[in-house]
């Protein structure tokens, strides 16, 4: 009988740290779920990832981005990965990583007050920040974020007018000042090839690469044109108003192509 | 009371602490040899890379000593046994440093007075985030 009961004291810990950790697995399920539905009652959620093919904490972020990309049926779940620089040198180069990349979370650090960059680093709407591999606290955070309200006042249009070429048109009934509007040309997957090690050869796969970024001051209405680079990937435009002060996206529309 | 703070504690976890800090200082061996020693001290919870990992990663350890004519170096930057590990991503084993590590370079002394100016490049990651390579640069004087 002693010994049973000691059996049991034993187990009892571990039991309830595994008991934990699938209901946590499974709140979290709950959460993905919860937030790829379509709701029209929610309001948007624009999540950005600073990442990088060459970082490798960065896997991680990636998949939750992927995971919450997939069978998306939530229209205003915008996600956006930008691809930083600071990664390349002489012997690697992330193909999609641009300058501006890396000044727009530099911006971000400017308007949080942060101490550092990083990667990978996830900004929802502008506003909150936090390591995007925290499966936990992304998802909390972008639930918390469609249940803000916001006047949606952003409509966009785009059309195909040659070969490559992509016109894409804002309207807006918004009257905020000191407010950007951004808009974003999105390759919705891509893959790479890993350069050296064991790894050579095989395909690194990405998902939302911001492949362009324009910005200009907030007007009623204005046009963009985007060249697509050479290949027949699915695209998406994703325009969104981001206060210039702040850095608090206050709306977003996305569409694809 | 102890658990509430260690929630905070970590909830404020985006103001990093833990930079590298360096340490640099020169060794005198004798009338004209002697070694610039660089030590590093790495905050808990994260390394630094070392020296010779493949050039075709992105990880970037590096230094570089203005040339001066009052000395000049003698052999490579030496460096103590690194820890490795291999990293899935990368496909490749890295090698790095925990808590402290000391570098050394030996120069020959010219007999004249002057400064050595180096500057390290060096990259820290935990087992989460990397931040961006980061420089430092020192400057020690040389009395003949």
């Amino acid at each position: 009988m002693k010994t049973i009961k000691d059996i049991l004291y034993f187990l009892s810990l571990p039991l309830i740290i595994l008991l934990i950790m699938a209901f946590k697995g499974l709140a979290d399920d709950k959460k993905l779920e919860n937030i790829k539905h379509t709701n029209p009652d929610k309001s948007f959620a624009v999540v950005e990832l600073f990442t990088s093919e060459g970082c490798w904490s960065c896997p991680p972020a990636d998949e939750l981005i992927a995971k919450l990309q997939k069978g998306n049926q939530n229209k205003k779940l915008f996600i956006l990965a930008f691809h930083v620089d600071y990664w390349d040198h002489q012997g690697w180069k992330d193909q999609f990583s641009k300058s501006i990349y890396t000044g727009r979370q530099k911006q971000y650090a400017t308007w949080m007050s942060l101490s550092t960059l990083y990667t990978p680093q996830l900004v929802i709407n502008g506003k909150t920040e936090m390591i995007g591999s925290e499966t936990a606290k992304v998802l909390s955070g972008i639930q918390s974020a469609m249940l803000e309200s916001h006047p949606e006042n952003l409509s966009i249009k785009a059309a195909r007018t040659s070969g490559k070429t992509i016109q894409v048109s804002y309207s807006t009934t918004s009257t905020a000042k000191s407010t950007s509007i951004l808009v974003a040309l999105v390759q919705k997957q891509a893959s790479s090839q890993v350069a050296a090690g064991e790894n050579a050869g095989k395909n690194l796969s990405h998902v939302q690469i911001v492949r362009e970024l324009q910005q200009r001051e907030l007007k009623a209405h204005d046009s963009f044109s985007f060249k697509l680079p050479e290949n027949n990937d699915a695209w998406e435009i994703i325009a969104f108003e981001q206060n210039q002060k702040s850095g608090e996206i206050i709306d977003a529309a996305g569409i694809d192509l | 009371m102890t658990v509430l703070l260690l929630f905070w504690m970590h909830s404020r976890g985006q103001n990093f602490r833990g930079q590298v800090t360096w340490e640099c200082t020169l060794k005198r061996k004798s009338l004209d040899e002697a070694e610039i020693l660089m030590r590093a001290k790495i905050a808990p919870g994260w390394h630094m890379y070392a020296l010779g990992n493949n050039p075709k990663s992105p990880i970037i350890m590096d230094f570089k000593f203005q040339a001066d004519r009052s000395y000049q170096l003698l052999g490579n930057v030496s460096q103590p046994v690194p820890l490795n590990k291999f990293e899935k991503l990368l496909g490749l084993p890295v090698t790095y440093f925990e808590n402290e590590v000391e570098f050394g370079q030996k120069i020959k002394l010219k007999g004249q007075n002057g400064t050595i100016r180096g500057t390290i490049q060096f990259m820290q990651c935990s087992d989460e985030i990397c931040i961006p390579p980061q420089e430092f640069g020192f400057a020690l004087k040389i009395f003949k």
